[in-house]
């Protein structure tokens, strides 16, 4: 089971949307999740038992578990790669 | 509630804006007419902006996602504005860069269980070339509602 944070400046909008598509990606290749949907300050409360933060947004602060930047799924350029990355960090 | 129930509680609007700042004073003074907004708005969406920029370089015609916390809106509703003059936005992935954005979506929502669905679908507009081409000319809402139902 991977523990995978989704955040945004609300944890509302694009959270929202690229949580549908991380729920696309993982459900295709049998990938077992539990999503954590949330906003940039609640990022650090959860941080500790996750393993991998995905979000539309510059950080602008570092983590201990890796972060993908998926601006790629709100523009559908460059996605495929975004997926590949997502799918690598969990392996 | 789908994104063309959504566009229908909101609109499609030219603006001459130069930069957010006057735009925000513009949807702020709209919204409160409307009664669609609480007092708080204005402050909200510019303290959201500076933190967290929401331009999107999306390689054609790019976009901003300004947005604010449910409480302070009191519908749910997406607002298209086409910036005539362009206005530059700080990009939300990465903010040592700028985007020259020609069109802003401002989603409203109020109802947190707006279905998942009518959010993600938000992308199907500016990932659509012939969508975003099409708003170039289209003139007012009910022009923008016969567009998408026949490309989207």
């Amino acid at each position: 089971m991977k523990r995978i944070i989704i955040a945004c400046g609300s944890g509302i909008a694009t959270s929202t949307i690229i949580s549908s598509r991380v729920t696309e990606l993982l459900d295709q290749h049998h990938i077992s999740y539990d999503l954590i949907q949330c906003s940039l300050q609640e990022i650090d409360s959860y941080v500790s038992e996750a393993d991998l933060i995905i979000t539309s947004m510059d950080l602008q602060k570092s983590f201990p578990i890796p972060k993908i930047t998926a601006i790629s799924f709100l523009t559908s350029i460059g996605d495929k790669e975004t997926e590949e990355a997502i799918l690598q960090a969990l392996k | 509630m789908n994104l063309s129930d959504l566009i229908k509680n909101g609109d499609f609007i030219k603006s001459s804006a130069k930069n957010y700042h006057e735009l925000y004073d513009e949807m702020n003074d709209r919204l409160k007419m409307m009664n669609y907004v609480e007092n708080d708005f204005l402050e909200a969406l510019l303290k959201r902006e500076e933190a967290y920029p929401t331009g999107i370089q999306t390689g054609t015609y790019n976009i901003a996602l300004p947005h604010v916390d449910a409480c302070y809106v009191k519908q749910n509703a997406l607002f298209i504005y086409r910036l005539v003059n362009k206005a530059t936005f700080i990009r939300m992935d990465d903010h040592s860069k700028t985007v020259e954005v020609e069109f802003v979506f401002l989603l409203l929502i109020h109802d947190l269980k707006l279905h998942v669905k009518t959010i993600s679908e938000l992308t199907h507009i500016w990932t659509n070339h012939d969508i975003m081409e099409g708003l170039q000319f289209v003139q007012d809402k009910s022009e923008l509602l016969e567009m998408l139902e026949t490309k989207l």
